[in-house]
């Protein structure tokens, strides 16, 4: 990442903080092509064998595209936001373009590491919840959201409440519900 | 009754069943889904899998 692009991501999340949502797309390219190359440099050839925290590439994307000097808990919150919906992009079109839709994707096991993540979707077929959260965007769009601010961002309760607009026990209700309907979905058994 | 009122409806019921003491929640689940088994069907589902 360059200087001039980090000083333009560091200026964008101010105007999303400031409540200008205007060039939020352009921050999501900046976001998505860092994390695309970050990610296939950190993985390399033998990702396969290896675990993936998405979340710990959106904080990277993060400290290289962010002065935090300039930045309050506010930005990052709005930063993470993008890089959730980005880090899924790119793990999901690694994954196609890999046409790996197995288990892990091509990237080993998707570590899952939140306080309250479920246990059960430690190594998660990515492909297959991408599909599945599509599909519960249908139906609730905000809890759909909700997972991926939590499951590929990393944000806590709290901060995706802030991002939502939203109570932090709306947003508690809808992890519950989501998990519970994505476990069933994934499980084939979703009606 | 569409896709999304149907989902909302589960989503509603399980949320409030979840709240409840877990001797309480057979006989609220009932209550609830007194006229529409497939309906308490997938709320048992979703707590199942939750």
């Amino acid at each position: 990442m360059t200087e001039p692009q980090a000083q333009e991501a560091t200026q964008i999340v101010g105007e999303l903080v400031a409540g200008d949502r205007r060039r939020a797309p352009e921050l999501a390219e900046l976001v998505y092509d860092n994390l695309r190359r970050y990610a296939a440099a950190v993985m390399g050839p033998e990702r396969g064998a290896r675990t993936l925290q998405p979340t710990a590439l959106v904080n990277e994307a993060y400290l290289r595209l962010v002065d935090q000097s300039r930045v309050d808990w506010q930005g990052r919150t709005h930063f993470f936001a993008v890089g959730a919906e980005m880090i899924r992009r790119v793990l999901v079109d690694d994954a196609r373009r890999r046409g790996t839709a197995k288990r892990g994707g091509g990237w080993g096991k998707l570590e899952l590491d939140q306080d309250d993540e479920p246990s059960g979707m430690t190594g998660v077929d990515l492909l297959a919840l991408d599909e599945s959260l599509r599909k519960l965007s249908e139906v609730d769009a905000r809890a759909a959201r909700v997972v991926e601010l939590k499951f590929f961002g990393g944000l806590k309760e709290a901060d995706a409440a802030a991002v939502l607009g939203v109570s932090a026990s709306t947003v508690r209700d809808d992890w519950k519900m989501a998990r519970a309907w994505l476990r069933d979905e994934m499980s084939g058994r979703a009606g | 009754m569409a896709s999304m009122e149907r989902y909302t409806e589960v989503k509603r019921i399980f949320l409030e069943a979840s709240r409840l003491p877990r001797g309480e929640r057979t006989r609220y689940l009932h209550a609830q889904c007194a006229e529409d088994q497939q309906m308490a069907a997938q709320v048992r589902r979703t707590a199942d899998a939750g």
